[in-house]
């Protein structure tokens, strides 16, 4: 599996030294009760670690995130069997089911489009539960050709070098940047502001100078393009009447443009 | 601005050369999915080796420099600033397919 780099490795190796202590079942909260005893739940992240299994087909089985509107697969969630499941992710026998075989075939499909996942992008702090219980169920419950190729971890994002947090005022939603700087600009600043396991920084000078960069930078391609262009029609002598003049304005505002950064 | 053809000056080569390795290494950046390198590299540096070959030119460069720079610059800032490269690529350079 890809990792990008060492220290998620490492951290996943830490983690997997101390994980046979962890508590699998609970007896409230959310998650599956436990098949032979069922006062207990399978904890949450035992307990719900592939749904990004669930993504692949998530769209033909319901058209509302909350699941009150069926998708275009319209089959209703008890239709949806251990057998049916098995069926879709894992290769086993068509079941006995009302659902037309063609929609079953369906399903099946997109899921085996999408896997095995390329990258989960997630942040450092989720590597020793979340992404870890991830690459366990996966390996438990999927044949190894269908286990995640790579998983990304980034750091926390700072916002001109402080800890962004609603209570001091310092943040800034993704719609603000837009709205401020436009979106190229503060895409340009989110990769300048860092990728790797540190926190990422993003500057609002950077994306102020990049405005600029991106703006200046347009003017030079369209200027040099121009010269480009009107150079090879003077080379054709098709502005010979008015070569004198646009020669002597050509070169004032090249040496003006070439000038400019 | 010159189009004689080879190139005849060191600098043109060294312009040339210097762009190659950038898109090589912004390719390997984008691939391993390190973006601020890859934006160190396809923008930062790259229009740093056009200003230095704008500067020790005197602003005489090579047509066929040029446009491959302003080319390649709005192809490897695609993936960070899509809209000015489409903008750069369309209306600038107004070509419509990626030949």
């Amino acid at each position: 599996m890809n990792t990008y780099s060492s220290e998620t490795r490492h951290a996943f190796e830490k983690t997997l030294d101390w994980l046979n202590q962890w508590a699998c079942a609970r007896s409230y909260g959310l998650g599956s009760r436990i098949p032979w005893d069922t006062q207990y739940l399978v904890e949450s992240l035992s307990d719900s670690t592939i749904y990004m299994a669930y993504y692949t087909i998530a769209h033909l089985l319901h058209s509302k995130i909350d699941g009150s509107e069926l998708g275009p697969a319209n089959i209703p969630a008890n239709q949806m069997t251990d057998e049916v499941w098995d069926y879709i992710f894992l290769k086993k026998d068509l079941p006995k089911t009302s659902i037309p075989e063609s929609t079953l075939r369906e399903l099946r499909a997109s899921f085996e489009y999408w896997y095995p996942l390329d990258v989960r992008v997630s942040g450092k702090d989720l590597i020793n539960n979340h992404l870890t219980f991830f690459l366990y169920n996966h390996a438990a419950l999927f044949p190894e050709e269908n286990w995640p190729q790579g998983v990304r971890t980034n750091g926390h994002l700072m916002l001109n070098g402080e800890k962004m947090s609603k209570s001091t005022g310092n943040s800034m939603t993704l719609r603000e940047g837009v709205e401020k700087f436009g979106a190229d600009a503060t895409r340009i600043a989110l990769a300048d502001a860092g990728d790797g396991m540190d926190d990422a920084n993003f500057e609002e000078n950077n994306a102020d100078s990049a405005v600029l960069r991106l703006f200046t930078e347009r003017e030079w391609c369209k200027v040099l393009l121009f010269f480009i262009k009107w150079k090879l029609m003077y080379r054709n002598k098709l502005l010979v009447c008015r070569k004198c003049d646009l020669r002597g304005r050509s070169r004032l505002s090249l040496t003006a443009l070439l000038r400019m950064r | 601005m010159r189009s004689e053809r080879p190139f005849s000056t060191f600098f043109d080569r060294a312009f040339e050369n210097e762009m190659n390795s950038l898109i090589e290494q912004t390719t390997a950046h984008y691939d391993a999915t390190n973006y601020k390198t890859a934006l160190k590299t396809g923008l930062f540096d790259f229009q740093n080796a056009r200003n230095w070959y704008r500067d020790v030119t005197g602003g005489d460069m090579h047509r066929d420099l040029v446009l491959q720079f302003i080319e390649a610059q709005a192809l490897m800032l695609t993936p960070i600033a899509p809209h000015w490269s489409d903008h750069i690529w369309r209306e600038v350079l107004q070509r419509v397919f990626l030949t």
